[in-house]
């Protein structure tokens, strides 16, 4: 026997802890080119990460020819052109594509003796791993290289500005998510927000007028305020800074980088608000422990987790499952920004033709709003339709366990995503018809049609997708969960092959010059990817049964 | 002679080179709380897995109440229930939307799947808690919920694996009373347990599986005289298995004898560091 031992007291330092966190995210990654679906994932993310970079390299491109000429021509301000547009892009793709963007989640490293420094680094850190900081970064080192070579004297401030507004964008990306994923926890929050998502797109409606009546005013005379209000702004301080350096003005400069320094301080510190309460274990959910439940909401909730009365009548596993998926995505944080992004986005569209006199190109696009929402809203969904299995996790063995088929267990949540594509494109038909008035009728007929055919084509490839590549997803997190990159490829394809059969429609209906027989080619179109579904439904028993050891392995990971 | 409630020929299970389960050949008769035991790692969740279709067998045959697993699956599926080692719950659903839910997938109609369901709540201790969505209860109260869904339709056979894992006395001694009432109108349960002295009091009989192979099988008193026998033919071995005259071997004993374990491992007392 050995001798005893002293036991290594010491406290671990947070250094080796990141290393060796480090080392284990590249081990596992490493690892899971072991099987062959791994290796296909990692091809997948090659290849997206490729287009990314190629998107980021030419952003880099063209922020540096920018930086070059604004900075090199004494338009130093205008750089904060560039900067405004980047950090929109950093902080709304995210949100948009949270429905299909993975990061690895950090919280499963607080079972370890993880200080609180190196748990906000970490989280940050995973966070960070994601396309919009590759474009960011990428154009922020065209920025700075750009900025360099027009003024090599501020090479080391325009380097330190970038690394600033680098910061500050990881951060702020980090806060929304942390802070949004705690007010969607909660379901009073989420009627909040649902109420004020409505106010917003009838608002939108009433600012139209408004716009129209202030478009008699001169662009210096509504840009001159913003512009000088923005120059405080994250966006604007690294621009102003600059301007100030370029013209001497030390305590401008000093000024604009101390607020720059502020506006990062101040974001940590929301973000640090959210991340303790994270780092001393608070669960994000509906239910508050201990807390004393009063009469009048118990018998609300009683109400609610009864059966509803708008599913009574109908029994069998097919309803059963609909229903509980659409519960299910009732309390998913993760789903409600990509369910309100179509109408955003149509919200945007509109802005963008404000200003187009008849005949502009946006004001000609205007009328395509609703088409263009409801087909923004299948691709929202197409997360969940080309891996529902996901949500389940480790539930979905119970399917396996229950006397129903797995044909049964798929037209169930397809009846589901179906019911919410449904209400999704008449919230959107709806907005659009407030924001541009009713688009016309042979376009919203088309636009029905073609929504049934892509929804059907896409729950045929969806169901075998979901049996074949499951991946586990976390509902409550934001932006932490997602199909696997090879799924995300396919489904990817599966849009273009769709589109590209909408577009044969389209395109023989405009030869023919009746436009008004495109619902009618849809229709037929429709009708194909109906047998297809049948068949495809047919075959999921025989690939269930096939593929469940796999697949009940992963989606019971810990 | 009566359909076994539980049977099966040759059960096999690879993994690779790796045999889990190899040439297995259980018989549970209808009615019979019967204990399925083995070491960490000897393929009991393996053959559990394969009973409740979960995973395929490389090789054998599988007949729940008289019918072929791989033929019937679904009829089989209809007629037992399950509490499998990772419970397969659905986090995001109340108590209560998740038993009305299992309720309608076994086929029972809305009015009767509310009806059991709030039996169930009430009977498991859980009707203050039904309004909790599944992935905020403890472990325990998960454990009760998973063996509240696999007894809603009323089946006649029912897998449990390790149902007592992480659930308090209280509500242990509830659980057992459950089971025993099912046993006494007809039912079969078949349960893997590592906690023995539980599988002695409720189990009539008891199979012992062992690197994956069947290793003893029969009544308490079957396997306690089988290990008496083989120890009386030691007698004169000098490890001292022996059994003394007048000794009632409990399960844990007859366990450790079957698959050759020892009480405590001597490399435990090489761990000095530990205190």
């Amino acid at each position: 026997m050995a001798e005893l031992e002293p036991p290594p007291l010491t406290a671990p330092r947070w250094g080796t802890q990141l290393a060796a966190i480090a080392r284990v995210r590249w081990q596992l990654t490493v690892n899971s080119v072991r099987t062959t679906r791994g290796a296909l994932e990692m091809v997948a993310r090659i290849w997206v990460g490729f287009w990314f970079a190629v998107m980021g390299l030419a952003g880099a491109f063209g922020f540096g020819v920018g930086g070059w000429y604004f900075l090199g021509h004494g338009r130093g301000e205008w750089i904060a052109a560039m900067l405004w547009p980047l950090l929109l892009f950093w902080q709304v793709f995210p949100l948009a594509t949270s429905a299909f963007a993975e990061h690895a989640d950090s919280s499963q490293f607080l079972r370890y003796p993880l200080g609180y420094r190196a748990y906000v680094v970490v989280r940050v850190a995973f966070g960070a791993l994601d396309a919009a900081t590759l474009v960011g970064i990428l154009c922020l080192l065209g920025l700075t290289a750009g900025c360099a070579i027009a003024a090599p004297r501020l090479a080391p401030l325009i380097l330190l500005l970038a690394i600033a507004f680098l910061v500050f964008n990881l951060l702020l990306a980090q806060m929304i998510f942390a802070w949004l994923e705690h007010w969607l926890a909660r379901r009073r929050t989420r009627e909040i927000l649902s109420v004020l998502f409505l106010l917003l797109v009838f608002g939108v409606n009433f600012l139209r007028p408004l716009t129209r009546g202030a478009a008699h005013l001169t662009v210096p005379a509504q840009w001159a305020g913003l512009v000088a209000a923005q120059r405080w702004l994250p966006p604007g301080l690294p621009a102003h800074a600059l301007a100030a350096a370029a013209a001497g003005q030390a305590w401008t400069l000093a000024a604009a980088v101390v607020l720059l320094a502020a506006w990062v301080g101040g974001v940590l510190a929301l973000l640090s608000r959210r991340l303790r309460a994270d780092y001393h274990g608070e669960t994000l959910s509906e239910g508050v422990p201990g807390a004393p439940r009063r009469e009048k909401k118990q018998s609300r909730a009683a109400a609610a987790a009864a059966p509803a009365r708008v599913w009574s009548g109908l029994s069998g596993p097919v309803p059963a499952i609909a229903q509980k998926e659409l519960r299910y995505l009732a309390r998913s944080p993760m789903m409600y920004f990509p369910l309100v992004m179509p109408v955003l986005l149509l919200v945007f569209f509109r802005f963008g033709s404000l200003n187009g006199a008849p005949g502009h190109h946006a004001a000609n696009l205007a009328g395509f709003g609703f088409p263009v929402g409801a087909a923004y809203a299948l691709l929202v969904l197409t997360n969940l339709i080309f891996n529902c299995l996901g949500t389940d996790a480790v539930g979905a063995q119970f399917y396996y366990m229950a006397p129903v088929r797995f044909r049964q267990v798929f037209l169930g949540k397809n009846l589901a995503y179906g019911l919410l594509l449904a209400g999704e494109v008449v919230v959107i038909y709806l907005a659009a018809c407030l924001l541009d008035g009713p688009p016309a009728v042979w376009l919203t007929a088309a636009t029905l049609v073609g929504m049934v055919f892509a929804a059907l084509c896409n729950f045929s490839c969806g169901n075998l997708l979901s049996l074949s590549m499951p991946k586990k997803i976390d509902l409550s997190r934001l932006g932490r969960q997602g199909s696997r990159g090879v799924s995300s490829l396919v489904a990817l394809a599966i849009q273009g092959g769709v589109a590209a059969l909408a577009g044969i429609a389209v395109l023989i209906a405009y030869l023919l010059g009746r436009l008004w027989l495109l619902p009618l080619f849809l229709a037929v179109e429709a009708v194909l990817a109906l047998v297809a579904y049948r068949v495809t439904l047919g075959l999921t028993d025989r690939l269930a049964l096939s593929s469940r050891e796999a697949l009940i392995e992963e989606l019971s990971k810990g | 002679m009566e359909t076994p409630a539980v049977a099966t020929s040759g059960l096999t299970r690879r993994f690779g080179q790796l045999a889990a389960v190899q040439d297995v050949d259980l018989q549970v008769a209808p009615g019979q709380f019967f204990g399925f035991l083995g070491p960490n790692g000897a393929g009991k969740s393996t053959t559990i897995k394969m009973l409740t279709g979960l995973l395929a067998p490389s090789a054998g045959s599988i007949r729940i109440l008289g019918l072929d697993l791989m033929t019937h699956g679904v009829e089989v599926k209809r007629q037992i229930g399950v509490v499998p080692e990772g419970m397969a719950l659905f986090g995001r659903l109340t108590g209560t939307e998740y038993l009305n839910f299992v309720g309608q997938m076994y086929g029972l109609d809305r009015p009767t799947a509310a009806r059991r369901t709030g039996e169930l709540l009430e009977f498991m201790q859980l009707a203050d808690q039904r309004k909790k969505l599944i992935t905020d209860y403890s472990h325990g109260m998960q454990k009760k919920l998973a063996l509240a869904a696999a007894v809603i339709h009323g089946p006649r056979v029912l897998f449990l694996d390790e149902p007592f894992e992480g659930v308090d006395a209280v509500a242990s001694v509830t659980l057992k009373a459950m089971l025993q009432s099912m046993i006494a109108r007809g039912a079969t349960i078949f349960l893997t347990s590592h906690v023995l002295e539980i599988v002695e009091r409720l189990c009539s009989h008891v199979a012992i599986i062992d690197h994956g192979r069947l290793v003893a099988q029969g009544s308490l008193d079957e396997l306690r005289q089988g290990v008496e026998a083989r120890a009386a033919a030691a007698a004169g071995d000098a490890s001292g298995t022996a059994v003394t005259a007048g000794e009632r071997l409990t399960l844990e004993q007859i366990f450790l004898r079957i698959v050759g374990g020892t009480a405590a491992s001597p490399a435990a007392a090489e761990l000095s560091w530990l205190s």
